[in-house]
């Protein structure tokens, strides 16, 4: 598999701090995933992401991007091919929704047609109507309106990479649930090369592939959100993610990964699960049904697996879960 | 990079500049086809003028100007005001003789000269030099403020007394200013001096020897190669009393090639610093002989006689008898050359006191002790 | 009223002194403003980017605020003389303190997220300065522009003490021969060349703002 983003090695001083704000980090990030760089403030994970793009230049180490070092690439072209989305959005105010998106087209001199019609196509995925949208100002368009805005200009050129920096951080809770949806079900039809800054362990376990977690500028541990939370690597990381919370953990394992074979016959008084639902949303189920157990239930409705309490109280003390079935939860 | 261009507001900015340059420009240029359209379009402005003189914005924009010279005589005037009080009772009861003077050099010398001589003869003396222009010593003297101030014979006919000017003979003036100020103010007109400060033009020493100048008459032909320093007064509305204006009548001629507006103390920078070779000069200006310019003679008598005389009320002259013999001893003494030369020790490099000035001048001529 | 019939016909009188006087007053102040901007522009947008340089550079320029413009004409006596020069000298000083300190507040006044958006999304420079913050930071720039012109306005009837000519001209003559009629025959065109000019200058200032501040009409 290609590493379309590779630190190496990578330290970055500020001047007048003693203390390096990222120290000796190396990753490799696969492509097509959404890597999240999660730690308190003051970790070093928006430094370590703005280096990518040489918003900040390390003092040493190397960053590779598609195997190219970053320095020897012209600033601006690299800036070009790599998406960027901030947390404060930073829409250009004087320009209107349609020229927003195009800044980067039209810097690489795409044609006129070729960028407007870019612009239906990106308004469309990010649900923004453009024969309601392209001709208005930022400032007509509501906080989670406007994050739609700046990830459809992120996306304009098609980069292979995108870097997005708190994106959803300062957006109300309905909104930023909708958008980490949406921005999920866009990853699935273009599957970007994303690294994605966060505090919000909640954010990051719902979005990410794997989660990169960084503590005074070193990465403390890196793997995917089930690995993270079933071993977390120090009391840090435990801390941090609630690793200990079971409801938690138990929201990111599928019930296919504990059921147990099939053996009755279907009871009209039971519930019913799929092999994809999580073992939260089952224990939810059990809890409330009057039966003793679920029937697992595949696409076609035929039964492949029951659930009991005891088969769901085993998986919360057995520390096999599958990291394949794992990443299958959407 | 194609979208650097196009910044809509800032284009249009910088296309009206260019546009508003080169019409400045052109208009440069080209003052006379200006002209053309001027006179229609003055009357257009000046009309549009009564409503928009009300607003605030007219004060303002004139105030830059205006507020030294207005704030000052305000000030002055105000001064004058509130001493007129004090200056009335005194003089009820035979007080001090209150000596004023106009706010500039010649004016102070001599003030401070007849008052040195009134303090010389046992007359209790009261000084209020550098109080304003003509207008406020005038109001100031009417009032009982002042006792006496000098004033040129030729600025009481023409700007106090407002009479048209039917002679430039220094006698004939100095009779009418006598007779009318009596009549109309209560006011004696004391003997004139000998000097005359009128109206005049200096020359560069080059452009006198290259155009061969010593009279107006000669410079009213050279004028066209020249480029004359004026000063407001010159130019305004008594241009053609006592000003460029008259001159035109007088000699003909005297179209300038160029003409430009200098404040008083100013102007004779403009021909020291090569910037204009004819300048409007008072004649017992320290500047003339200072800067080795040339006067040039007013051979057909154009400018009217400006001769210091004191204006006295007539109420302190009755009360002082003697103060007609002791002033008119001290301006017998007055002649043009001394007092030009009195004045450059006070605006020239010197920079001496006028006080001092007039005090070493009255010991000299034995007029004080 | 009937001084200003008197001016009107003073005017007409001497309709080309009037026009003479007109042209130079524009020449002085447009030129004046011309070169306030070319400097004064360039220097803000500099003076925006640095914390403790910026402060002293705006505050010595500061100064010229609080020096009177006649004081600057009497101090360049020495070196450059009477005439044009040191009145366009003397108002340009005076243009720049407005001018510079706009500028530099309009460029820091831009948010530094749509900087930081700019660059990160791979603007030049110059595409940023001249596609983004310029634009962004002109309704103040033209603000300060808009207080210099009619400061230069007002103040360029000062030229005529040192032979600048311009309208100031009909003012010390009216001053001096005591006739306010004369007086007007300077400042009311002087007024209104300064209500013009902010007319002019306060609708380009809202014409530059409205793409910036948010909309509510729909386009």
């Amino acid at each position: 598999m290609n590493k379309p983003i590779v630190f190496d090695n990578i330290t970055k001083d500020f001047a007048g701090t003693s203390r390096s704000a990222v120290h000796g980090v190396s990753l490799e990030v696969l492509e097509g995933h959404l890597v999240v760089l999660l730690g308190p403030s003051g970790c070093g994970k928006t430094t370590l992401l703005k280096m990518v793009n040489r918003l900040y230049e390390p003092t040493g180490g190397r960053i590779l991007i598609d195997g190219v070092e970053v320095h020897d690439l012209k600033l601006t072209e690299l800036r070009r091919r790599i998406g960027y989305v901030i947390q404060q959005v930073g829409l250009f105010p004087h320009m209107r929704i349609e020229k927003n998106i195009g800044v980067v087209p039209r810097m690489l001199g795409w044609n006129k047609e070729r960028i407007s019609k870019r612009v239906d196509e990106l308004l469309d995925l990010v649900g923004l109507p453009p024969q309601e949208y392209r001709r208005r100002f930022p400032g007509q368009l509501s906080g989670g309106q406007q994050q739609r805005v700046g990830l459809a200009r992120a996306l304009a050129a098609d980069p292979s990479i995108m870097l997005m920096d708190e994106p959803f951080a300062a957006i109300d809770n309905i909104t930023r649930t909708r958008l980490q949806d949406e921005l999920l079900q866009i990853q699935q039809t273009v599957r970007k090369t994303i690294l994605f800054v966060t505090h919000d362990v909640e954010e990051a376990i719902k979005l990410a592939d794997e989660i990169v977690i960084m503590k005074d500028g070193e990465v403390v541990q890196y793997d995917t959100p089930l690995n993270i939370l079933t071993h977390p690597a120090n009391e840090f990381v435990a801390q941090l993610t609630g690793s200990n919370d079971v409801l938690r953990r138990l929201s990111l394992q599928p019930v296919a990964s504990v059921m147990l074979p099939w053996s009755g016959e279907l009871n009209s008084r039971m519930s019913s699960v799929t092999p994809t639902t999580d073992l939260r949303e089952a224990l939810g189920l059990l809890l409330s049904s009057q039966s003793e157990e679920l029937a697992v239930l595949d696409d076609e409705g035929m039964p492949v697996g029951r659930l009991t309490l005891s088969a769901i109280r085993n998986s919360t003390q057995t520390e096999q879960p599958s990291v394949e079935q794992a990443l299958k939860k959407r | 990079m194609p979208f650097m261009i196009k910044v809509k507001p800032f284009t249009g900015l910088a296309l009206a500049f260019m546009l508003v340059t080169s019409l400045l420009l052109a208009a440069c240029g080209d003052n006379t086809a200006t002209n053309t359209a001027a006179a229609t379009t003055a009357a257009t402005t000046a009309a549009a003028t009564t409503a928009a003189a009300t607003t605030a914005a007219a004060t303002t924009a004139a105030a830059t100007t205006a507020a030294a010279t207005t704030a000052a005589a305000a000030a002055t005037t105000a001064a004058a005001t509130t001493a007129a009080a004090t200056g009335t009772t005194a003089t009820a009861a035979k007080g001090k003789v209150v000596v004023g003077s106009k706010n500039f050099t010649e004016s102070i010398l001599v003030s401070e000269m007849y008052a040195l001589a009134l303090e010389g003869a046992g007359i209790p003396v009261e000084r209020k030099l550098n109080i304003g222009t003509t207008d406020i010593a005038q109001a100031a003297i009417v009032k009982g403020d002042l006792s006496l101030y000098p004033e040129y014979t030729g600025t009481a006919l023409l700007n106090v007394l407002k009479l048209p000017k039917e002679s430039n003979d220094s006698k004939v003036v100095y009779d009418k200013v006598a007779t009318e100020y009596s009549k109309q103010f209560k006011l004696t007109v004391l003997d004139p001096a000998p000097m005359n400060n009128t109206n005049a033009i200096a020359v560069t020493k080059e452009a006198a020897d290259k155009y061969k100048l010593k009279t107006l008459s000669d410079l009213s032909t050279a004028a066209k190669e020249l480029r004359f320093a004026a000063i407001p007064d010159f130019i305004g509305p008594r241009s053609d009393t006592d000003g460029l204006g008259s001159l035109k009548k007088t000699y003909g001629g005297f179209e300038f090639k160029e003409v430009k507006s200098y404040e008083i103390p100013l102007r004779y920078k403009a021909v020291t610093s090569g910037n204009a070779d004819a300048v409007v000069a008072f004649s017992t200006d320290g500047e003339i002989a200072g800067y080795n310019l040339v006067l040039l003679e007013d051979d057909k008598k154009n400018f009217p006689p400006y001769q210091f005389a004191p204006i006295v009320r007539e109420d302190i002259l009755a009360a002082y008898p003697n103060i007609k013999t002791v002033l008119n001893s001290v301006s017998a003494k007055i002649t043009t050359a001394k007092i030009s030369a009195l004045n450059w020790k006070v605006d020239g490099p010197e920079k001496m006191e006028a006080v001092d000035v007039a005090k070493a001048f009255m010991k000299q001529e034995g007029l004080i002790k | 009223m009937d001084i200003f019939a008197q001016a009107l016909s003073y005017g007409q009188s001497h309709s080309a002194e009037f026009w003479k006087a007109v042209v130079e007053h524009l020449q002085l102040s447009f030129f004046a403003l011309l070169i306030a901007i070319v400097v004064c522009v360039p220097l803000g947008i500099l003076t925006s980017r640095f914390g403790t340089v910026a402060r002293v550079i705006i505050n010595a320029i500061g100064i010229g605020r609080v020096i009177p413009s006649i004081a600057v004409l009497l101090v360049l006596l020495p070196i450059l003389g009477v005439g044009f020069a040191p009145s366009l000298v003397a108002l340009t000083v005076l243009a720049f303190p407005p001018i510079l300190i706009n500028t530099d507040a309009g460029m820091r006044a831009v948010d530094p997220a749509t900087v930081d958006a700019a660059q990160g999304m791979g603007m030049t420079w110059f595409g940023s300065l001249w596609e983004v913050e310029i634009p962004l930071a002109l309704p103040i720039i033209v603000g300060g522009i808009r207080t210099a012109t009619v400061e230069v306005i007002a103040s360029a009837t000062l030229a005529t003490f040192i032979g600048g000519g311009g309208l100031g001209d009909f003012i010390t003559q009216g001053l001096s021969g005591s006739s306010n009629a004369v007086l007007l025959v300077g400042a009311i065109p002087v007024a209104l060349l300064a209500a013009f000019a902010e007319l002019l200058l306060s609708t380009l200032q809202r014409f530059v703002s409205s793409d910036t501040s948010a909309r509510l009409k729909t386009a």
